[in-house]
């Protein structure tokens, strides 16, 4: 029986000496995702950027890394708060992300806080846009009416 | 009123691109001898302290965006200097230290929307050392606590981050002259705490660049020599 236990508890050694050495994996879904690209009338992803994320109130970073070739990166923040993610290209492009995260560790999807003049002009310019459409279609018509008579 | 709408339709267009343009001012030597003169060059784009992006290799277009530079000198004086295509000389009789400033600020009324760029470089002429701390009254700037030409490779600058006349805690990067954003994009990056410090750990001799950036549009720059 001494001796059984014996080898019961060398066993278990070797095995936990062992564990030490193995690397197992599981797949997981979830996290936060951040998505960066380059603005314009053809949005171009942000690839290979040089991402640093940051804990609420820490100065030294929690993760880094690069974004994939759609311009993602994905953490899983371990405390709610107010984390940051800053991203650049290297060559002079960049964004710092406010990611608000709750109490369950997830974060609301939002886009990039546009400025308020900005918005503004983009409102007032949709509305010019369509009347100026609209004009555009009426002045076709009359040329097309008048055509015919 | 067909006119009018085209040009909003073009606005809308117009609106969705990015801003990312730095300004910067760079010198061709940071340390001279009383009575000699020394070259500035404003920089300006995304390639810091590059020599095509200096204003002097790029189109007209954006040589005419700098009215003047600000050289404040070591007597207390200021002196205001016109730059020919984004460049020109500073003449340097008094020994000390000048603080040199440049800015591009765009209205809200203006095409692309309100923007302010701001620039400031160190230049030490002779060996006495003054007070680099002046402000170049930006309305993003960054205040060197202590003389560049004090530091040596392997110590920190500390630095203040102001918006508006108050401190400003944001991120804080800082490049050289010949950096390879392999490993990462800026050599130095850090957070400047709630008074508005940071400090900047300088690895190596050189023209070096510390850069903040601040909402949509708004962005300050310092630039130094390290022996």
């Amino acid at each position: 029986m001494k001796n059984s236990l014996k080898l019961i508890l060398i066993l278990l050694l070797v095995c936990s000496s062992l564990s030490a050495h193995n690397v197992s994996y599981r797949v997981r879904n979830g996290g936060i995702t951040i998505e960066v690209w380059y603005e314009g009338i053809s949005p171009l992803p942000m690839k290979n950027g040089f991402v640093k994320v940051f804990a609420p109130g820490e100065v030294v970073e929690f993760q880094k890394g690069r974004t994939d070739q759609e311009g993602r990166f994905s953490f899983f923040p371990d405390r709610p708060g107010r984390w940051q993610v800053v991203i650049n290209d290297g060559n002079g492009h960049g964004i710092v992300a406010d990611v608000m995260v709750d109490e369950t560790l997830h974060a609301p999807i939002v886009r990039s806080p546009q400025p308020l003049w900005l918005k503004l002009l983009t409102g007032v310019s949709v509305i010019f846009g369509i009347f100026g459409v609209l004009v555009l279609i009426r002045d076709w018509k009359r040329r097309e009416k008048n055509a015919h008579t | 009123m067909r006119k009018i709408s085209v040009v909003f339709t073009i606005l809308f267009l117009i609106t969705g691109f990015s801003f990312a343009h730095s300004l910067w001012i760079t010198l061709d030597r940071y340390r001279i001898n009383p009575g000699e003169k020394a070259i500035y060059y404003i920089g300006y784009g995304h390639k810091y302290l590059s020599i095509e992006e200096r204003v002097v290799n790029l189109q007209e277009t954006y040589q005419k965006m700098f009215k003047k530079v600000e050289v404040y000198r070591p007597d207390g004086k200021k002196v205001i200097l016109i730059p020919e295509k984004g460049a020109g000389k500073i003449n340097a009789d008094v020994e000390g230290t000048y603080v040199i400033c440049t800015e591009s600020v765009r209205k809200a009324g203006e095409p692309y929307g309100p923007s302010g760029k701001y620039a400031k470089t160190i230049l030490q002429v002779g060996k006495k050392t003054t007070d680099p701390s002046r402000n170049c009254g930006f309305r993003v700037e960054i205040i060197p606590l202590k003389n560049p030409e004090e530091i040596r490779p392997g110590e920190y600058l500390p630095v203040k981050i102001i918006f508006e006349g108050k401190p400003l805690s944001t991120f804080v990067y800082a490049t050289y002259s010949g950096y390879k954003p392999v490993e990462d994009a800026f050599p130095v990056m850090t957070r400047s705490n709630s008074d508005g410090i940071a400090k900047i750990k300088i690895s190596n001799p050189g023209e070096w660049m510390v850069l903040v950036s601040h909402r949509v549009d708004y962005s300050a720059t310092l630039t130094f020599g390290v022996k």
